[in-house]
């Protein structure tokens, strides 16, 4: 069985229609990047996916492990195992790294009725996903991405999916604003994810092929206009890289 | 007892013909009016009308080496110059001044190990407590009374951390406090306050030595039909001296509050440098947040800024917290806390992180 099955959707952000006929298949284990021009749906996609306010589904059916996506509120669609790695992560001044994480580790194994970790567990792990990533475990302490880099705050999206071990993880746009080492490191933490966790998988966007050359893609999409245009191998994105997205309109 | 001079602009116009009578001022001016343009005096000195034989202040600490305590005493000259000083702004004040029959006094002699905590307060029983030349203290206002009535004069050199806690109550409250900062004496203050009925807060620091200096850092949390009003004045008369001032607030609910910030700098105080910051939050669209800082400044060199803020919750941070499995509750209780957790320090922010959350801090 498949871990999402997107079937025809179609989704507004505000009044505007966005997406117009989109559908997915991702099994598990997979990864699935999408790219796609400005403007075509990417990020939408993204956030109709992990249920933000604002993004109204007008017509289709998304199935997360078999279940009806679009019918559990934000929070469920978390704990059901889908991540959402942002593009622009909020600053939560405040609230420390460690206490946000505990209390999202806390509502997830509410969620799933289970045991949520023990103190010396959560920190433990925290400190090694931190190292793995080249982040310096003070940040624990310190308000969420509050007065992070650019390049820090896209580690902490990662750090933050290591850590909360979902089934799916959509990075929206997760190379954007990284330097040529960040990049790696990130795309290193991603890898790492995926061999450690064989089930789950990843939905990549991205304008560039250079984050594939870390988290090589079973498949990539062009998405174009709110649908997917065109599928393939990650020769496509090699095709885009070279040619751009202009040989799509000349059919 | 030396101390530095008395400012004459404490002496303001009162509020209320019986009370102007009463301490012999002028008529009414606009920094009366605005002291009073929220909250009503009739509740307040409503408050002061019960017996004359106030209960004594309760402390816990007053044992430590150093500490001198008497209890029930006649104020002296000086003492009773302190008392009359805000009388002008707070007829409560002239009330229960005119009703005052006795006075609590503490002197802290020498520098304490363990804080000074204030358990009970009654504002017909005023207590000063006078921390000695070069000396260290922690006092921690604790008293949950509906009144109390605090004057602190810190002598040169002297170092005071000083915070004060007021719990939710049903009560109608008014607390006035009173600080006396002579040369080179420095003031570090925390103040959490959550809910009451009806609450009033009046705040007078003065900075009368030169090179004297205060960081305040306060928080509030109004719900339900809360009114709190807290009405805050730093006056600076001498030079070198500085202030700094955080202030943040949450109203949720059909909560009323009302923060005032007053900085004044006398004539002849160069070098002052004065700053103030009200942020309020408010988490419901029935709350009201008033706010109003104010500059009155008679010096030139002088480095001042005041600010104030009103907002509501970001949808974009409630969303990071449902992207990460926290429901819409959680997500603003926590966002609530971190607002608070950006001004306070410490124990007092751990209590509010309790009070909000139920959990203490990592």
């Amino acid at each position: 069985m498949s871990l999402l099955e997107v079937r025809d959707l179609y989704a507004n952000a505000g009044d505007k229609p966005i997406l117009k006929g989109l559908s997915l298949t991702i099994g598990a284990g997979q990864v699935h990047a999408i790219m796609g021009p400005n403007g075509s749906g990417k990020s939408t996609l993204a956030y109709v996916l992990a249920g933000k306010p604002g993004y109204t589904v007008t017509s289709g059916e998304v199935l997360f492990d078999g279940k009806d996506l679009l019918a559990m509120e934000a929070q469920k669609r978390a704990c059901a195992g889908l991540f959402l790695a942002f593009q622009y992560p909020v600053e939560i001044p405040g609230v420390s790294n460690m206490e946000f994480l505990r209390t999202a580790a806390e509502a997830r194994a509410r969620a799933l009725d289970a045991e949520p970790p023990s103190a010396v567990d959560l920190i433990r792990r925290l400190r090694a996903i931190s190292n793995e990533l080249g982040m310096n475990p003070d940040f624990l302490k310190r308000g969420v991405n509050e007065g992070f880099s650019g390049g820090e705050k896209k580690r902490n999206e990662i750090l933050q999916m290591s850590f909360l071990e979902p089934r799916l993880a959509v990075l929206d746009e997760t190379d954007s604003g990284l330097d040529i080492d960040a990049l790696r490191i990130v795309g290193e933490g991603v890898t790492r994810y995926l061999k450690a966790h064989p089930d789950s998988s990843v939905l990549l966007i991205t304008h560039y092929q250079r984050l594939l050359d870390h988290i090589v893609p079973d498949v990539v999409h062009v998405l174009a206009n709110g649908s997917i245009v065109e599928s393939g191998d990650r020769t496509l994105a090699l095709k885009l890289e070279a040619q751009g997205y202009a040989w799509l309109d000349a059919g | 007892m030396k101390t530095g001079a008395l400012p004459q602009a404490w002496m303001a116009p009162a509020m209320g013909e019986d009370l102007r009578a009463l301490v012999g001022l002028p008529a009414s001016s606009a920094s009366a009016r605005e002291h009073w343009k929220y909250t009503r005096i009739e509740k307040i000195t409503a408050l002061l009308n019960g017996p004359d034989n106030a209960p004594p202040t309760v402390f816990e600490g007053a044992s430590q080496p150093g500490v001198t305590v008497v209890q029930d005493t006649d104020p002296d000259d000086h003492e009773l110059t302190l008392l009359s000083t805000r009388t002008a702004y707070c007829p409560a004040t002239a009330k229960a001044l005119l009703n005052t029959r006795c006075i609590d006094r503490m002197v802290i002699g020498q520098s304490l190990a363990q804080p000074l905590v204030i358990l009970r307060s009654d504002a017909r029983r005023p207590l000063l407590i006078t921390v000695r030349t070069g000396v260290s203290a922690r006092i921690h206002d604790l008293s949950s009374s509906d009144t109390g009535w605090l004057i602190v004069e810190q002598e040169p050199n002297s170092q005071l951390d000083f915070t004060r806690l007021h719990t939710p109550s049903a009560a109608t409250r008014w607390h006035q406090l009173q600080l006396i900062l002579n040369r080179h004496a420095s003031l570090t203050m925390q103040h959490y306050c959550t809910g009451a009925a009806f609450s009033r807060l009046d705040v007078f620091v003065a900075l009368v030595g030169t090179g004297s200096s205060v960081d305040a850092r306060g928080c509030w949390m109004a719900n339900s039909k809360d009114h709190l009003d807290q009405q805050w004045h730093v006056e600076h008369h001498a030079p070198h001296t500085s202030s700094s001032q955080v202030q943040h607030g949450i109203a949720d609910g059909r909560a009323v509050t009302t923060y005032r910030g007053r900085i004044f700098i006398g004539v002849d105080c160069p070098a002052v440098d004065a700053s103030l910051m009200n942020r309020n939050l408010t988490l419901s669209p029935t709350a009201v947040c008033n706010t109003k800082p104010e500059l009155e400044i008679n010096t030139d060199d002088v480095r001042c800024s005041h600010g104030a803020t009103i907002g509501q919750l970001s949808e974009e941070s409630i969303f990071y917290f449902l992207s990460r499995g926290v429901d819409r509750e959680h997500a603003r209780k926590m966002l609530a806390a971190g607002f608070i957790n950006q001004c306070l320090r410490g124990d007092l922010a751990d209590t509010a992180r309790f009070e909000l959350l139920g959990t203490s801090s990592e």
